[in-house]
């Protein structure tokens, strides 16, 4: 399927798919945070729907993310944990500077929930 | 000449608040990623106060924000043309902590209605800050942008980062309309 390449912009990440890694990366503060995801959300529905017994990896290196983009964010691990119950292979690998304490206490939260791989790297 | 007399007894009354950079007009998204750029420069030289410059950041995002989705949310007549419009943000520094300071009009039900939150949240202490955000964030998992405030996570964030209790201020503009000031000591 076709992949997707966003470039950052000073509110918004980077968002970069190769092999088999979606990677989510820079700040995130946009105006609009469910428009400017929803577009990834869609690619995302599909290409998870398309994966059959390959493995999806998905790298988060966020520096900053605002409360909505929290939320969204929020459903974005949904999506993922909804797949793996369907037996999707599924995994998150979360870069985070240590000192970075509000992005390293969101991840953990959103570990909370999920069974599938979440790994937490510190960088 | 009076233009310009005034605008040195502005910046004398901002050095004397130990403030930084303020913007008063319209906030748009554009004007929200320059400042917060500016912020972001130069908190991040100051080697101080190393530690909480995301946090000021992050209060000013969610402080702007608020701020514009509230008045940009078309819920107001063309009754104060101008000020009802704009917002103002300032940043500034006191002793060894950053502060972010804001204000807008406001609908008098809803000043009361933001300034009792804020009381709420005052008398929260961190971890039941934290259960309250976890709790909001789960809570209702679809966003829902257009709805000012819908997601309640911003305030409850603007709490967790301050390291004093939030101030807040009323003062009336006319029989509809207060003008409401926030300060966040971080």
């Amino acid at each position: 399927m076709v992949g997707i390449n966003i470039e950052a912009t000073k509110s918004t990440p980077e968002i970069k798919f190769a092999g088999n890694t979606l990677t989510i990366k820079g700040q995130s503060y946009p105006e609009n945070s469910v428009g400017f995801y929803a577009p990834v959300f869609a690619w995302v529905d599909e290409y998870l729907e398309e994966l059959d017994e390959g493995k999806a990896i998905f790298e988060f290196n966020l520096i900053y993310i605002n409360t909505s983009s929290s939320k969204c964010m929020m459903d974005f691990i949904d999506k993922l944990q909804e797949a793996f119950s369907r037996g999707k292979q599924v995994m998150i690998k979360w870069y985070c500077d240590p000192d970075n304490e509000s992005l390293l206490e969101c991840a953990e939260e959103f570990k909370e929930d999920v069974e599938f791989p979440f790994e937490i790297i510190l960088v | 000449m009076v233009l310009k007399e005034s605008l040195t007894d502005l910046k004398s009354k901002l050095v004397e608040h130990g403030i930084l950079l303020t913007f008063s007009g319209p906030f748009s998204q554009e004007i929200i990623e320059v400042l917060g750029e500016a912020i972001q420069k130069h908190i991040m030289s100051d080697d101080n106060i190393k530690s909480n410059t995301l946090n000021v950041f992050s209060v000013f995002i969610e402080q702007t924000q608020n701020i514009r989705n509230y008045l940009g949310s078309k819920r107001f007549e063309n009754e104060l043309p101008g000020f009802l419009n704009s917002g103002m943000v300032t940043i500034g520094k006191a002793g060894d902590r950053y502060f972010v300071a804001s204000g807008n009009m406001s609908k008098k039900e809803d000043a009361r209605a933001l300034a009792d939150r804020i009381e709420e949240l005052n008398g929260m202490d961190k971890g039941q800050l934290k259960a309250a955000y976890k709790s909001q964030l789960k809570k209702s998992r679809i966003v829902v942008d257009e709805e000012p405030g819908g997601a309640g996570l911003g305030l409850l964030e603007v709490a967790r980062k301050a390291s004093a209790p939030i101030e807040c201020s009323i003062v009336s503009k006319n029989e509809r309309y207060d003008y409401i000031t926030i300060n966040v000591y971080i």
